[in-house]
């Protein structure tokens, strides 16, 4: 029983930074700004976060330095791609290897040290416990230990869903993605809207990256990012940009995240756990397509 | 007077598109501006609609001196503009089309009952009948049409430019469409029409001018003139009548036997057999959508049948690739330039080589010559008056009209013993369309077969010596040259019969 209660808590805590980065590639997938630079600009973000904190011990700052330096490399991001017509996979990929070294190299200068910084005395964001869940045994394993960001980013994908689909400025957004030119002749600025939105966006990846390096505790590891940002592209494609729709298949990707780390120790190689989350990635992009073909067959019938 | 052109000119390069035009529109007025591709017609509404800029000249909205820097500014002083090309989000709904930018607001939230409410009384105050809560997706064209129109009259135009509205309707919906034309002037808006259908310009006009090369070259109230002085004014040289000489038939060289298409459980052609001989035009007439599409993409291989045979001179070729079709002795203009025709990315020496990039003297051993096919491009573009900057330039930089020459000039340019011409003229102006022509009849005195498919029954009538007549798939009567009239074939192309007469 302890032990379930435990798998959901690690489940619910690897749902939340790739909710994240999905809501911000929701937006930019909406406003059609194919971004890819969503795994380097987490790890940057998650690098400042703790860097931040590091020296200066102060939470609230780290998360304002790292949403700040998220906005910094999706505004890098858009520029290249609306502004100066960049092809959006190189800008992408161009801006990730950048991240990788760039993070990497100051590890080495600042903490002398290629794989992991881990100062014991340095606390991480203030868990948040639920007032009457945490008397409740098994709901106080479930919700235990969660940030606020946590909770926040299920409350930023329902905000998302409201900005989107019921404001006028999502209105705005959703349409210029489905034709640029319609809204152009009709004298809206599309390229500082696409800027703009996903900029804004950004900021949310700021927070994910906040839970990588100062979720549990405050450290930082080479690569924290761990292909989070390229499983949150995933996640916002099997649900076509939605916001809601990005709270379930991010919860699917979080779960066999969390499945294939509660297996290790087990007989199966270690190699094969870490694919699970991969594989499942193709199998529900396959199942799905799959599934969308048979229904629009159905329609056309 | 609603508004004023005084003096403009425009030039591209060195093309004078707008030479010292001037025109004016007055008050619940329909005006047309007729003219061949290229004329300049297009040119000047976009730049009335701000979006291209003078070099010269003013223009004065309700007697102000107006500058245009964007559509924006156009839209302020009440001009609004029908595009040719729609610019709708498909996968949104009527009304969140009509009011984009525009929203109607409940703080920062969409009010989407009254959005539909507005829109809803918009459409029945000027009688154009849509449904605010269709997706435009699901919408046919006629509908789509219509939503610009609404988009327009929500933002309050009292001017309104219709580029060229008819060239992507059925003949029901230019129907409707004229009509709403009608009503819009009676509402007190002002109407330009810019257009090359010269029945339309008949139909609804109050006053039209004519374009060519850039000038207006003549201005007439539309009950001082007839289509014949129109058509006349905007080629600058009589028409050509067509006189044929009677056909000497040769060798059978396209026959399909009992032709079948089903798609999606529906039978689409049901046994179509028909030759078309050596030195003759057979034309296929039928109202669009009966089958004429899937009859010629069946036969040159770019849908594989269902049942029947197609042979090209002796050789069987049913449901073969295109390459083995083509290779047969067969040559297809077809009937959407831009998906089937020629790759609009593409350059116009490229475009000119496709079917021959493995043909000496363009390429040998898989290396294409590109001085070979350079020459080869200038000769077509030349020999067929195609009005192009260059051969390096990209085929969708062209007017639809040079664009179809293009693809006319490289299909002919093969030579093949059978050609299939699928609305060869379609959207084209009259001098192109008279080049074709003759082309196609130049063909035909040497000795080619020619299957036509147009939905201009004119085009049909004037040029085939035998016509097939087509209604839902099936082939229901043959005639040849001068055994009949415009009543029976009509009456036949809406799925009678002369028996019953």
């Amino acid at each position: 029983m302890t032990y379930l209660a435990q798998v959901i808590n690690s489940t619910i805590r690897e749902i939340t930074p790739i909710l994240l980065v999905a809501l911000c590639a929701g937006v930019c997938s909406k406003v059609q700004v194919f971004n890819i630079a969503l795994e380097g600009t987490l790890l940057m973000s998650a690098f400042f976060a703790f860097l931040t904190h590091y020296f200066l011990r102060n939470i609230f700052l780290s998360v304002a330095v790292a949403m700040a330096v998220a906005m910094c490399m999706t505004l890098i991001m858009s520029t290249f791609i609306v502004k100066l017509k960049g092809q959006p996979m190189i800008v992408g990929m161009a801006l990730n290897t950048f991240a990788r070294g760039f993070t990497t190299f100051l590890l080495s200068v600042i903490f002398h040290t290629k794989g992991a910084v881990n100062p014991s005395d340095l606390k991480g964001l203030t868990k948040f416990d639920l007032p009457v869940i945490k008397d409740i045994p098994f709901l106080s394993t479930v919700f235990g230990s969660l940030t606020v960001i946590d909770y926040l980013a299920f409350a930023l994908a329902i905000a998302m869903f409201i900005i989107m689909y019921r404001t006028v400025i999502g209105f705005r957004l959703r349409a210029l993605g489905i034709n640029k030119s319609a809204a152009g002749s009709l004298g809206i600025n599309v390229p500082r809207y696409q800027i703009l939105a996903t900029t804004l966006s950004g900021s949310m990846i700021g927070l994910a990256g906040c839970l990588l390096s100062l979720g549990r505790n405050a450290m930082f590891i080479q690569d924290i990012s761990g292909a989070r940002g390229y499983v949150a592209l995933a996640a916002n494609n099997l649900c076509k940009g939605h916001p809601l729709g990005a709270m379930i298949s991010s919860a699917l990707f979080g779960f066999t995240t969390a499945l294939a780390r509660s297996l290790q120790g087990t007989a199966i190689r270690q190699q094969l756990l870490q694919c699970i989350p991969y594989i499942a990635t193709i199998a529900a992009m396959a199942f799905y397509n799959a599934y969308a073909r048979a229904k629009a067959k159905r329609r056309s019938l | 007077m609603v508004f004023e052109m005084k003096h403009i000119t425009k030039t591209y390069d060195t093309v004078v598109a707008n030479d010292d035009v001037s025109l004016h529109l007055n008050q619940g007025e329909i005006l047309s501006i007729v003219g061949e591709n290229g004329a300049g017609k297009s040119t000047i509404m976009k730049i009335l609609y701000g979006l291209e800029k003078p070099d010269s000249g003013e223009i004065f909205v309700g007697g102000k001196l107006q500058r245009f820097h964007n559509p924006s500014d156009a839209m302020a002083v009440g001009i609004g503009m029908v595009q040719q090309h729609f610019m709708l989000f498909e996968q949104m709904t009527v009304a969140e089309n009509i009011v984009f930018k525009n929203e109607l607001k409940k703080g920062p939230f969409m009010d989407m009952e009254r959005t539909v409410e507005t829109v809803r009384q918009l459409s029945e105050r000027y009688g154009l009948k849509i449904d605010p809560a269709a997706r435009i997706a699901d919408c046919p064209v006629g509908l789509r049409q219509r939503v610009e129109i609404l988009k327009i009259l929500y933002q309050n135009a009292n001017i309104i430019i219709f580029d060229e509205p008819s060239a992507v309707l059925t003949p029901l919906e230019v129907e409707a469409l004229l009509e709403t034309i009608r009503g819009l002037a009676k509402a007190g808006k002002s109407i330009v029409l810019i257009t090359h259908k010269l029945q339309e310009v008949m139909a609804v006009s109050d006053r039209v001018y004519v374009m060519r090369q850039g000038r207006v070259v003549a201005e007439r109230m539309a009950a001082d003139t007839n289509m014949e002085e129109l058509a006349m004014l905007m080629v600058g040289h009589p028409l050509a009548s067509y006189e044929i000489d009677p056909p000497k038939p040769g060798a059978t060289l396209l026959e399909t036997k009992g032709l079948s298409l089903v798609e999606n459980g529906r039978q689409v052609l049901s046994g179509i057999s028909l030759r078309v001989n050596a030195g003759e035009i057979v034309g296929i007439a039928g109202v669009s959508g009966n089958g004429q599409s899937e009859l010629i993409r069946c036969i040159t291989g770019l849908e594989k049948s269902t049942g029947g045979q197609v042979l090209v001179g002796e050789k069987d070729v049913t449901n073969r690739s295109v390459r083995e079709i083509r290779d047969a002795g067969l040559a297809h203009i077809s009937e959407d330039r831009y998906v089937w025709g020629s790759a609009p990315e593409g350059t116009l020496e490229e475009n000119t080589l496709m079917a021959r990039q493995d043909e000496m003297p363009f390429s040998s051993r898989g290396v294409i010559h590109p001085r070979a096919i350079r020459e080869y491009a200038q000769r077509l573009i030349q020999g067929f008056n195609v009005k192009a900057s260059s051969p390096a330039q990209k085929m969708r930089e062209l007017s639809g009209g040079n664009a179809q020459k293009l693809i006319v000039a490289r299909e002919m340019s093969l030579d093949t013993p059978v050609l299939i011409c699928c609305e060869p003229t379609r959207g084209i102006d009259i001098g192109a369309m008279e080049a074709i022509h003759s082309r196609m009849l130049q063909r035909r005195e040497a000795g080619a077969a020619i299957l036509l498919v147009s939905s201009e029954l004119t085009e049909i009538m004037s040029l085939s010596d035998r016509i097939y007549v087509i209604f839902e798939g099936k082939i229901v009567g043959e005639f040849q040259r001068g055994s009949m009239d415009d009543k029976h074939l009509g009456l036949l192309m809406v799925g009678g019969s002369i028996e019953h007469e």
